[in-house]
């Protein structure tokens, strides 16, 4: 039986943007009505373009933003509301790996110092040489070998993926259950990508660490959480989520179905058979001033009066959960014309 | 096949003070009339510093160091500034990475369109010039009389995007190339922006030159890819051949650890390593030390550039 680990439950996150001196403040909804579950040992990919809010809810998860409203559960209980004992075991346990290696690393510290130093201040170890020890595990682990090689450097010495695979060691380091990773790859050369996403699938199965891989990328999304789940966000609301296979197989939602028709495969003969998916119009609104109803309704090729008017709520449709009052109406989708 | 441009024995040097990079090395490269060819590399392989050359644009500190750029059977390389004003936008015009940044931010798009047509355009007039320039970006989809009394941080990354493609046409160049045109852009955007492209390319018989290091967007626009490592073009060959016969085992890996939305998840594999320290290159073939068919001659000499089959070539041992 899966095991919820974190869970977001009503979640929203406003914030006030300045309009003039005498103006109120003007809301933008960054992440509305979210609620989500990140089982223990499961790999869960968010995805969504830019101002989707995907990034917000990764800050969520994290603990580093306080929600406007809503709960944030880990391991059934509500962060905002623990001792500082259990908020510190959170902390601990829930890790976060951003996108720009080199600006989460400092430049003037050794890769020694950078990961011996959060283990000792958090007696994670007793004394130094347990933690130097415990480094040079880590290294291994992240496939940085020898680790003796690594632990002199600095932060300019080595390349995009090695820097990666050091913010993974910092993470494993606090023996965390969850690792949230924000675009961790979008930065990396192509050849690298898919030793890393390798490198996290590696760490999910050999030391049951759940993965929350926040993407534009559905490719990559589908091979990491190919056994997990993957969630779809379009102007801070949940627009389709459940199991990964299930998901990008059947995409229902509209929203989902032009994303997926506009990533280009690599294969020049299925990329000439593809199927378009024509949409009223290519630029997004801006999250300030979200259409109503159906957020995703004026670019909606299937969108009619009611889609302006009502919002929709997630209901379950084919074994996954989608935001769309015509689910069942729209024609099925497929890759291929 | 006609060529419009050929490019014969082009090194390109930057001297820094940590030594000399070689960011181009002796390629030789055929960009063939009314078809879009794509050169594919990761960052530093050189793609960018090729595509810079062609227009007689190579960043300080970079140098020449040996060989020609043929437009036409003239050489880029040879031409006085005078000759490269007419050459730029006339017959080969750019649109740069991250181009977005390329407009000026305190002047409206109409004043940057108008200031471009003034300068190069011969015969100018302000009405026909406003009039061709509602054409273009009616036909990048934007609506002109919107666009043209705005500023640039008025309109969306994708916009501005489309607002540059505009004006790369303005002047009705023989050659468009595109730096990462869609780098930092949505996936819709990017969709709707190749599909311009392509409309482009198909009505107007436009000869394109795309760099990218995304090879999927490769297998959507073009014709003919070539794959840059290290400053060296390893292979070129027709669009199919690339996908479907890889003959470098640099194409071959490439091709193998791109994710798709389609295809079997077990045989996505990385390449191993990581590209090589430019201070530093290894001797002989710049890919040996990745390449898991590398013999011992690979670790001496550097391979020659042989045919494979019909304009398809590659440099490696392999095929020696």
């Amino acid at each position: 039986m899966d095991k919820p680990l974190m869970e977001l439950k009503n979640v929203d996150m406003y914030y006030y943007k300045k309009s003039g001196l005498f103006k109120p403040k003007i809301p933008i909804g960054a992440a509305v009505g979210i609620n989500m579950t990140i089982n223990e040992g499961e790999i869960a990919a968010l995805v969504g373009e830019s101002g989707g809010g995907k990034t917000t809810i990764g800050n969520i998860v994290a603990g580093l933003l306080k929600p406007t409203s809503g709960e944030v559960l880990f391991e059934g209980k509500n962060i905002y509301k623990m001792t500082r004992a259990e908020f510190r075991k959170y902390r601990h346990s829930v890790q976060l790996v951003q996108q720009d290696s080199y600006a989460s690393l400092n430049p003037v510290h050794t890769i020694e110092h950078s990961l011996v130093g959060p283990i000792l201040s958090r007696k994670i170890v007793k004394n130094r040489k347990e933690a130097l020890q415990k480094v040079k595990e880590a290294l291994l682990r992240v496939e940085l070998s020898p680790p003796e090689m690594f632990l002199e450097k600095y932060p300019h010495q080595l390349s995009g993926g090695q820097r990666q695979r050091i913010l993974m060691a910092r993470a494993i380091l606090m023996n965390p259950k969850l690792i949230i990773a924000d675009e961790p790859v979008s930065m990396i050369d192509v050849s690298l990508r898919i030793a890393i996403l390798n490198l996290m699938s590696r760490l999910n199965r050999e030391m049951n660490i759940a993965f929350l891989y926040i993407t534009h990328d559905l490719a990559t999304a589908r091979y990491i959480a190919q056994n997990g789940s993957i969630t779809v966000l379009y102007l801070g609301k949940i627009v389709e989520t459940g199991r990964t296979a299930t998901v990008l197989e059947r995409p229902a939602h509209p929203y989902l179905q032009a994303l997926l028709s506009a990533v280009p495969v690599p294969d020049p003969d299925i990329e000439s058979r593809k199927r378009k998916l024509p949409l009223k119009s290519v630029d997004m609104p801006s999250v300030a001033k979200p259409p109503s109803g159906c957020r995703f309704h004026p670019r909606c090729p299937y969108a009619d009066e009611k889609c302006s008017i009502e919002e929709p709520e997630l209901i379950p449709f084919n074994g996954r959960l989608c935001a769309c009052h015509h689910v069942e109406t729209i024609p099925e989708w497929s890759y291929l014309e | 096949m006609e060529n419009l441009v050929e490019i014969r024995d082009l090194t390109i040097d930057f001297p820094l003070r940590a030594g000399t990079i070689r960011a181009v090395n002796h390629v030789d490269l055929d960009i063939p009339k009314g078809k879009v060819t794509a050169l594919v590399g990761e960052s530093g392989s050189g793609k960018s510093t090729l595509a810079s050359a062609i227009i007689g644009l190579v960043s300080v500190p970079g140098k020449i160091v040996s060989g020609q750029i043929l437009y036409k059977g003239r050489d880029v390389l040879k031409m006085d500034n005078r000759e490269l004003n007419k050459y730029r936008w006339k017959e080969v015009s750019m649109v740069f990475q991250a181009a977005q940044n390329s407009l000026n931010p305190v002047m409206t798009i109409r004043e940057q369109f108008l200031e471009t047509a003034r300068i190069h355009m011969e015969n100018y007039d302000e009405s026909a010039a406003l009039k061709r320039i509602s054409e273009l970006l009616g036909y990048v989809r934007l609506e002109a009389n919107r666009v043209l009394d705005s500023y640039p941080h008025e309109l969306s990354g994708g916009m501005k995007q489309r607002v540059m493609i505009a004006f790369s046409l303005l002047l009705d160049p023989q050659m468009i190339i595109l730096d990462e045109p869609t780098t930092a852009l949505d996936v819709i955007t990017q969709d709707y922006i190749f599909n311009i492209l392509k409309r482009i390319h198909e009505e107007m018989g436009i000869t394109m030159f795309l760099q990218t290091h995304d090879i999927a967007v490769v297998a959507k626009v073009a014709e003919r890819m070539g794959v840059m490592y290290a400053g060296y073009l390893v292979e070129i060959g027709g669009i199919r051949d690339m996908f479907y016969n890889a003959a470098h085992p640099y194409t071959k890996q490439l091709l193998q650890a791109a994710p798709s939305l389609l295809d079997e998840l077990k045989e996505r594999k990385p390449i191993m390593g990581t590209p090589p320290d430019p201070y530093n290159m290894p001797k002989g073939c710049p890919f040996h030390p990745r390449c898991i068919h590398a013999k011992p001659i690979c670790e001496e000499q550097i391979p020659q550039m042989v045919d494979v089959a019909p304009d398809h070539k590659v440099m490696c041992h392999l095929y020696l």
